[in-house]
């Protein structure tokens, strides 16, 4: 039955293997995104080159386009990228001897876990298929192999407690699993935290970021969504660097989310005099304004299109809210 | 909150997040190798890195629409006028054009050439993680420093002055 099932659910897969086959190649820009998924955005943190739209992202999207025209495999794009930022740029980095290691692991102790069980499901199987009352044996046979169908079964614990047996024969695949399960936890601590390094490992130049501590809460908080405590941690990052520039901006896009659209606007309005060409800062403004007041939101919005570089992420979507808002009230 | 302000929340969300992210990164030592820039500069002409060969050369990673290029252009003016040993070199990424011309104009950086990079395509030669960002050559035309983010006076005495010795 369970063979039945199981052959069952294999054609089942078979089958949708094939019909997903047949579905045909991927286009080009499939092929494009693919690559482009496995491959870090270089200026962002954390999100694939296909995610991001920055200025590095969507050039590595033009390049894994350019590369596939010339006729260049996956794999020999991938290697193009690999060679000029290392094993970082990777998302989900080649298997070397130490992360095969520690993927198999895992997978040996659960084989260990498992095969005393399957050991006992056989041998509950085989004793299940035997006759209830052993059947005489042939002439000839050793006498040693007759005698106990003749002999009357001794008391359980008497020379053989039924445990005994069984637990030195699982004693020794519950030490290995034991063992290789710490070594399994171990490795994979040490992984994490061999990862933790690399990804914290501050480059020697970096000159950017700033606010320390008190930039990252706020941007934990905001993703957490808790954007009035975010604005209290950003007020706090900008008394420890005033010039983090970053920060401000991301401010005041939490008083905009948090109804504080004004006070974002008077966060921010001052920069204008001195960055009127800032798209960014132009984004931000315009849109705090578009609840002050719309109409000069709009002005703003119009000025971070003429600003903006080509290729900036919001631009298209600006474009489009503006369009739709010339009918909208306010 | 107006429905338009509302519609433009979420996409600044998506820009910002991306734009202004946390700077942190981690470093991949890779390949040493010899990155091969060539193009057109943003005076028309055709221009290749091999041309510079035989000498340190500081490559910049730049673009008109990056406020921290502006802040550290002034400075890599004076490092080109002062650093006789050294060549120069500006990376002018994804950029209109006319704005990238008014910034050389205004930074007083026209002195030596800058290759328009359209499409990210130089940039990404260099392994750059955004602007602005220097890598330093050394005589062979081998990436031996980078610096990602602003140039300083210090990092300019404490690595590029060195090369000149021979």
């Amino acid at each position: 039955m369970t063979a039945r099932l199981a052959a069952l659910l294999l054609t089942v897969l078979a089958g949708v293997a094939l019909w997903r086959s047949a579905l045909g190649e991927p286009g080009p820009a499939e092929r494009v995104h693919e690559i482009a998924a496995s491959l870090r955005c270089p200026d962002c943190q954390g999100v694939s080159a296909a995610e991001s739209s920055s200025q590095m992202a969507l050039s590595v999207r033009a390049e894994i386009e350019r590369r596939l025209r010339a006729g260049q495999s996956a794999d020999a794009i991938l290697d193009h990228f690999r060679q000029r930022y290392g094993d970082w740029i990777r998302l989900s980095p080649g298997v070397d001897g130490l992360s095969a290691l520690l993927w198999i692991l895992p997978v040996a102790a659960l084989a260990a876990a498992l095969l005393p069980a399957v050991r006992r499901r056989r041998g509950r199987g085989a004793s299940a298929v035997l006759p209830a009352v052993p059947r005489p044996g042939r002439r000839g046979l050793p006498a040693i192999r007759r005698r106990p169908a003749r002999r009357a079964p001794n008391p359980p614990d008497a020379e053989h407690p039924p445990s005994a047996g069984r637990s030195r024969a699982d004693a020794v695949p519950a030490v290995v699993l034991l063992l290789l399960g710490s070594v399994a936890v171990t490795g994979g601590a040490v992984a994490v935290w061999a990862s933790g390094r690399i990804q914290n490992a501050p480059v020697a130049e970096e000159t950017r970021g700033g606010g320390g501590d008190a930039a990252g809460r706020a941007r934990a908080l905001a993703a957490a969504g808790d954007h009035d405590a975010a604005v209290r941690a950003y007020r706090e990052a900008l008394r420890q660097h005033p010039d983090d520039r970053a920060a401000r901006y991301l401010m005041a896009f939490e008083l905009v989310r948090s109804g504080r659209a004004a006070e974002a606007v008077a966060l921010l309005e001052p920069l204008l005099a001195t960055r009127p060409h800032d798209p960014d800062l132009l984004l931000v403004v315009g849109t705090a304004e578009l609840t002050t007041d719309p109409a000069r939101g709009r002005r703003t919005l119009r000025r971070f299109l003429a600003a903006a570089p080509p290729g900036h992420a919001a631009a298209p979507r600006i474009r489009a809210l503006l369009r739709s808002s010339r009918d909208l009230p306010g | 909150m107006t429905l338009a302000a509302l519609m433009a929340v979420p996409v600044l969300l998506a820009v910002l997040v991306h734009a202004l992210g946390p700077g942190g990164r981690t470093d991949a030592v890779p390949e040493r190798r010899r990155p091969d820039l060539s193009g057109r500069t943003l005076d028309g002409r055709a221009f290749a890195l091999g041309e510079l060969r035989g000498h340190p050369v500081l490559v910049s990673v730049w673009a008109s629409w990056c406020d921290p290029c502006r802040a550290e252009f002034p400075l890599l003016a004076g490092a080109a006028r002062e650093l006789d040993g050294v060549r120069f070199l500006g990376v002018d990424l994804r950029d209109a054009p006319g704005a990238a011309r008014a910034f050389l104009a205004e930074t007083g950086a026209a002195s030596f050439p800058h290759l328009a990079d359209p499409d990210g395509r130089l940039a990404l030669e260099l392994g750059a993680r955004g602007v602005p960002e220097t890598f330093l050559l050394d005589r062979q035309g081998f990436i031996v420093d980078r610096r990602i983010g602003a140039l300083t006076q210090d990092w300019i005495e404490g690595h590029v002055v060195p090369l000149l010795t021979p």
